[in-house]
């Protein structure tokens, strides 16, 4: 397991300032398509029931439904599992000195990068749509000097404030590395 | 032609391998990768605990069936006549 306290290639004195995940909104996304995935069957039972009661007393059709209804639920737990596993291991990491992002895509693939915060050139936050504007979550954008794509915090809460946040530790360490931070900021709705 | 019922726990089986493989996997993803702390070991003992809910739950269904028994194509597809006339899909 990875240690907050012991990050890998931690730098003298660099200490955690933010750990983000993603909005928990994602998770009641999740918890809602696997509900409806697991209701599915009593709805299709009751529908069979109606339209054809043999069916179930069936010598052979009743257990091969009953062989369904199992093999239907085991693989609907499992992916609910990895989507919660997905949601949980999808971390953003702010300290001192650099950002660590993380990202679990699926099961078998996961992308690790990190950004020296003196490296940092333009910071965004996003926040688009109805629900993100309520429930205050959203995307955060980091842009690098380096040709290469920038940096995503994917809905995650408050953009604003973390847009704030790496914005402050990008200009003091700037500052130490003697250079200047640009902040962007978007509004929504415009 | 007389077909054993329990022929229908083989592709059961197969899929119970797989879900487990995944959960095995799943965990082993909290367990490498997740950051320490009470969360992930929750998590974990939430994984556990609700795969054995559901496997539990669907061999208690599955043990009130007579795996014994046989069946024949007449009994599985309607257009030949079963014992189940009324079924029809």
């Amino acid at each position: 397991m990875m240690n907050l306290s012991t990050l890998p290639n931690a730098l003298p004195n660099e200490k955690v300032v933010l750990f983000l995940r993603r909005h928990w909104i994602d998770l009641i996304r999740i918890f809602f398509f696997s509900g409806v995935l697991f209701v599915l069957p009593v709805v299709v039972g009751t529908l069979i029931e109606f339209a054809n009661p043999d069916l179930i007393a069936h010598v052979f059709w009743g257990p091969a439904l009953v062989v369904t209804l199992v093999a239907y639920l085991l693989v609907i737990l499992v992916l609910t599992l990895t989507e919660v596993t997905d949601y949980w291991l999808d971390v953003w990491i702010v300290t001192t000195e650099r950002i660590i992002n993380t990202e679990q895509q699926g099961l078998f693939n996961r992308v690790v990068s990190e950004v020296y915060l003196y490296q940092i050139q333009d910071v965004t936050s996003e926040q688009k749509g109805l629900l993100a504007t309520f429930l205050t979550f959203g995307d955060v954008f980091v842009q690098t000097a380096a040709e290469r794509e920038r940096f995503q915090f994917k809905n995650i809460d408050n953009p604003e404030d973390v847009k704030i946040a790496i914005g402050g530790l990008a200009k003091t360490c700037k500052n130490t590395h003697g250079h200047a931070v640009h902040h962007e900021e978007e509004v929504p709705g415009e | 032609m007389d077909i054993p019922l329990w022929i229908l726990l083989v592709p059961l089986a197969f899929i119970v391998a797989f879900t487990a493989l995944f959960l095995f996997f799943n965990i082993f993803h909290l367990a490498r990768y997740g950051v320490v702390g009470r969360g992930a070991i929750a998590l974990i003992l939430v994984y556990i605990v609700s795969y054995l809910f559901v496997f539990v739950l669907g061999v208690t269904a599955l043990l009130d069936i007579k795996w014994t028994e046989t069946v024949t194509l007449r009994d599985i597809l309607p257009f030949t006549g079963g014992s189940s006339s009324s079924f029809g899909l």
